[in-house]
Parts: structure tokens; sequence; C-alpha cells
């Protein structure tokens, strides 16, 4: 394949791409809540610098005043408010016997294949900042983002993994999409706000009947 | 100005390696210690323990044979060799530097941890035995790793030669960033920090055989050739942090007209640039736990699976 050089603007998406897909892919390899809530800082602080490159490189403000509010909102504030909420819920998530943490990576790495695969096929322009790179990322985030809320059985790391799938579609839409209404980013953000206040109160209820955060138990639930 | 013959300049570039490395230890030790709260040893420590060892009296295992004894010398050999063959201080090749290519400059260095493996089996006790079959075990684990990764950035690059892969990354610095090209460096990083016996994978500064690795392998020798063993150790992770700034993170620096100022200079970037890379190596080191021995296996097929999305990125034209 011949080799296409790379401008500065692509080289940045394209690392912050594989410091995504990273973050993620590490969510597995994490069974402490702590390192959980964490991780998810870190992919957010990743995306707010997207989001402040695309800003700069298209001259949007809108984004540079999102790239903010990303960073104070999902950066600093979310991950504060978790682990306040964390307090007194037991630290560990749990790992399923028969999917353990290798052979979950095996499957987070099948599915990474296939989001590179479909965004190869795909007739994407080549915009500002290497669409196909940025659309794999993004479909590779939302599947794992759905495998982690699968496989651990624990309403935090489920959280966790909506938010982190949410940073994944947040990235694709500013780098696949930079001209986007500034109020779409916001209502993303509210997005987030709305979920995480429903899962605070499934917390607080699953901990004050059972003091943990497994959800196994809400299979005894009978309608 | 004066220029230096490329002769004298690979000189320098293996001596560089040869005397800079246990200043290199020091300075990791030291760092480590003053994260810790501690004051730490001087950062010439690994000199005086090098110098004390060559001091003391050689004793050798009733049943040793010459393999014992002339391992540490073929193991200081190879990385002193492998040192010819990778950009340390020059852009362009030195002479004897394109003997061998990325996949043959590992075999030799392949070799230096093979000859202490055959060491501890000829001492013939059964600690450094099992620290021999524990680090063949990592070793077969890394192998395939490293094999991606270099596979990867010649992909990227278009050859496999370390000078060749330097210069056309030096060439555009924002091919650097590719995201195969990152997912290739996190993964020899990784490799790194396990070819070095550094946490998650082993405590460097540990006593306990249960969790040893590299070290248990030198139990058994003393005198001079521990000296080898030791001094031959912060060679090789001289070398490895020299592959990843010089090769693959940052090959910017390095001296390409041969005179003497530019290789002067070559020297600090290079000791400055790996001092950067032990920073984040001692911070790994301070902040996370070691991972129990049955565990490690986790770690490396991780590093494994990021140099093969590495190349399978590369592959379907994600970057």
């Amino acid at each position: 394949m011949p080799l296409h050089h790379l401008s500065v603007p692509e080289a940045v998406a394209g690392t912050i791409a594989a410091l995504l897909l990273l973050t993620q892919l590490a969510l597995f390899r994490s069974v402490v809540l702590s390192e959980l809530i964490t991780l998810y800082a870190v992919q957010s602080l990743f995306v707010a610098c997207i989001c402040l490159d695309v800003g700069l490189v298209a001259g949007a403000w809108d984004l540079i005043a999102l790239a903010i509010l990303t960073f104070l909102f999902k950066v600093i504030a979310l991950p504060i408010y978790m682990r306040r909420l964390m307090n007194g819920v037991s630290t560990r998530v749990e790992i399923p016997s028969k999917i353990n943490v290798l052979l979950s990576l095996l499957i987070a790495a099948a599915l990474v294949g296939i989001g590179c695969l479909t965004a190869s096929q795909l007739p994407l322009k080549t915009g500002a900042f290497l669409p196909i790179a940025d659309l794999a990322t993004m479909l590779s985030i939302v599947f794992i983002g759905f495998l982690v809320a699968i496989l651990r059985p624990n309403a935090f790391a489920q959280v966790i993994a909506f938010l982190t799938l949410e940073n994944g579609v947040f990235f694709g839409a500013v780098t696949l999409a930079p001209g986007q209404p500034f109020v779409v980013g916001i209502l993303v953000l509210f997005d987030v706000l709305v979920a995480v206040v429903v899962f605070a109160v499934l917390v607080r209820i699953l901990v004050a009947i059972r003091s943990s955060a497994a959800t196994a138990q809400l299979q005894e639930l009978i309608g | 100005m004066l220029s230096l013959s490329p002769l004298a300049v690979q000189a320098a570039q293996v001596l560089t390696v040869t005397l800079l490395s246990p200043l290199l230890s020091g300075v990791i030790s030291r760092t480590e210690a003053m994260l810790a709260g501690k004051r730490g040893p001087s950062v010439f420590q690994p000199y005086r323990d090098i110098i004390k060892f060559f001091r003391k009296q050689r004793l050798l295992p009733e049943h040793a044979s010459w393999v014992f004894r002339a391992a540490p010398y073929a193991a200081c050999g190879a990385y002193a060799t492998f040192a010819t063959l990778i950009p340390v201080l020059t852009t362009y090749p030195l002479p004897g530097a394109t003997y061998g290519d990325i996949l043959g400059s590992a075999f030799v260095f392949a070799f230096g941890s093979f000859v202490t493996a055959l060491a501890a089996i000829d001492g013939a006790s059964q600690y450094t035995s099992i620290g021999a079959s524990r680090a063949t075990m990592v070793g077969v684990l890394v192998e395939p790793t490293l094999i991606f990764v270099f596979f990867s950035v010649a992909f990227i690059t278009g050859t496999d030669l370390p000078y060749a892969l330097n210069a056309t990354l030096r060439a555009s610095a924002a091919d650097v960033l590719r995201p195969a090209h990152v997912l290739a460096t996190a993964a020899f990083f990784m490799m790194m920090l396990v070819d070095t016996g550094r946490i998650p994978i082993e405590s460097s500064s540990a006593t306990i055989e249960f969790g040893m690795i590299d070290d248990a392998r030198l139990f058994e020798h003393s005198g001079p050739e521990m000296a080898l063993f030791k001094w031959g150790s912060a060679m090789k992770q001289f070398l490895l942090y020299t592959v990843f700034v010089n090769v693959l993170l940052l090959p910017m620096g390095l001296s390409s007209t041969g005179s003497l100022q530019t290789v002067l200079l070559a020297i600090v970037l290079l000791f400055v640039k790996m001092c950067i890379v032990a920073c984040a190596v001692v911070i790994i080191e301070t902040t996370f736990a070691k991972l129990r021995l049955y565990k490690i296996t986790e770690f490396i097929a991780t590093g494994l699976l990021v140099a093969v999305l590495a190349v399978f990125a590369y592959a379907v034209g994600f970057g």
C-alpha cells in the first residue's frame, strides 16, 4: 500500500483515535471501580482535546466552547460525582468465570476488526481528519462499550460503558461533521446527564436494598 | 569543525551504550526512590556496584562447565553488537550497521538472553533454573508481539532497516502520529516494561524468589561474571530505550554530519530523551501494582492485541 503522508491535523486525529481505542480496551483490564472512573476521565480528556483541535483548525468558536464544557463536565464534575456515589459500595467489579479478561479482550479485538473493515468499505471522502480511522474508532468504541455493558454485571461498570460509548459517538460526530450546530453538542452532553441521573437512582436503590451494585440481583424481581 | 570518521563514530556509539547504561539505571533508581518519598542512592551507585563485583572473588558451582563462565562475556558481546546495528547517535548507517535488519538485530539481542538462560541451567541450581524457565516463557510470549510491532512499522515506512525506519519517520514528523504507528509504539512500550523487568510484570528491586524472573537467573554467579551480567542488564535496558526513542518515538536530534559537536550533542539529547521515557516508566512503577505471575500472560496478550491491531489498522487503510 503506498504511503500517504499525514498532515498535522490528520496526525493529531489519528493519535487521539488510537489513544481512545487503547483506553476503551483498558476497560476490560480494570476490575476496580475507581480505575474505571479514571479511565473514563482520561478518555473524556482525549475527546475534549480532539474537539479543541477541530475547533482551532476549523476556526469554530462553538467547538472550542464545547471542548471547554466537555472538559469541565466529563473530566472534572462527572468523575467526582461518580466517586462520591461509589462510597459505601463494593469497589470490585464482578467478572463472569466463563468470559474472563483474556477472552473478552479477544472478542473486543474481533469487534475492532469489524469496525475497521466496515469503515474501510465505505466511500468516505478524504477530509481534514482521517475519516476512515475516525469512523472505525467510533464504531469500535460503540461495539466495545456494548460489550463491557454486557460482560460486566455491575451498575457502575454499565454506566461507564454507556458513557464511553457516548464518548465514541461524540468523537465521530466532531471529526466527521465538524460543522454540526452547537446545540447538538450541548444536547449530547445533556443526554449524558440524564443517563447519569437515572443510573444514580438505580445504584442508590440497589445499594439500599442489597448494599451492592451488582445487577445480578435484578433477576430475582417478579412482576 | 572537527569531523569524525565513521569508524570512530561507530566506536563512540558502542562506548555511549557501554558507559552511559549504568548511569541511566542510576537515574531510574534515584527517581523511583524520590517518588516514594526517600532520598535514594546516588545516580552513580550502579558504577560502584559493578566495580565492587569486579573486585570480588569468583566462585563457581561444582558441576559448572565452560558455558557458565563464557555466558556473561557472550551476553555483553551480543548487546555491544546490537549497539552497532541501530541508530544510537547518527542518522546515517555506520560501518557494519547494515549487516542486520531489525529482525536480525532482534536475534542478536535474543542471543544475550539465550546464553544467560543456558548459564542459569548449567549452574544446576533449582532457583536459577526456575528463573531461566520463567524468563524463557516470558521471552517466548513477547517475541510475536515484537515481530508484529516491527512488521507494522515496516509496513508504514516500507523498510525494516533501523536506520531507514528512522530516516522515513524523520522525513515526515506527522507520520509518527499515525494511528497504526501509535498503536505499534504503545505495544513496544508494554513489551519494553516486560523485557526490562518492570512493574506490572516484576519488581526490579525485589529479592523474593517467588516473583523474580530475570534476576533469579544470576544467583549462582559471582565476582567479575556477576559484574558483567549487571552491566549487560543495564545495557539491555539502555538499548531498548534507544530503539524506543530513536526508531519509534522521537527520531530527531541525531547527528547527520558526524562532526564532533553534533555527535556530543546527540549523546546529550539521547540521554535527555531517555530520561523522559524513564520518568514515564517510573510513574508506572510507582502507581501500578505488580501482577501475579500467572496474570503476566494477560498483560503480554494485551500487548500482542495492540500490535495486531496496529498491523490490521494499516492493512485496512485505518491510517
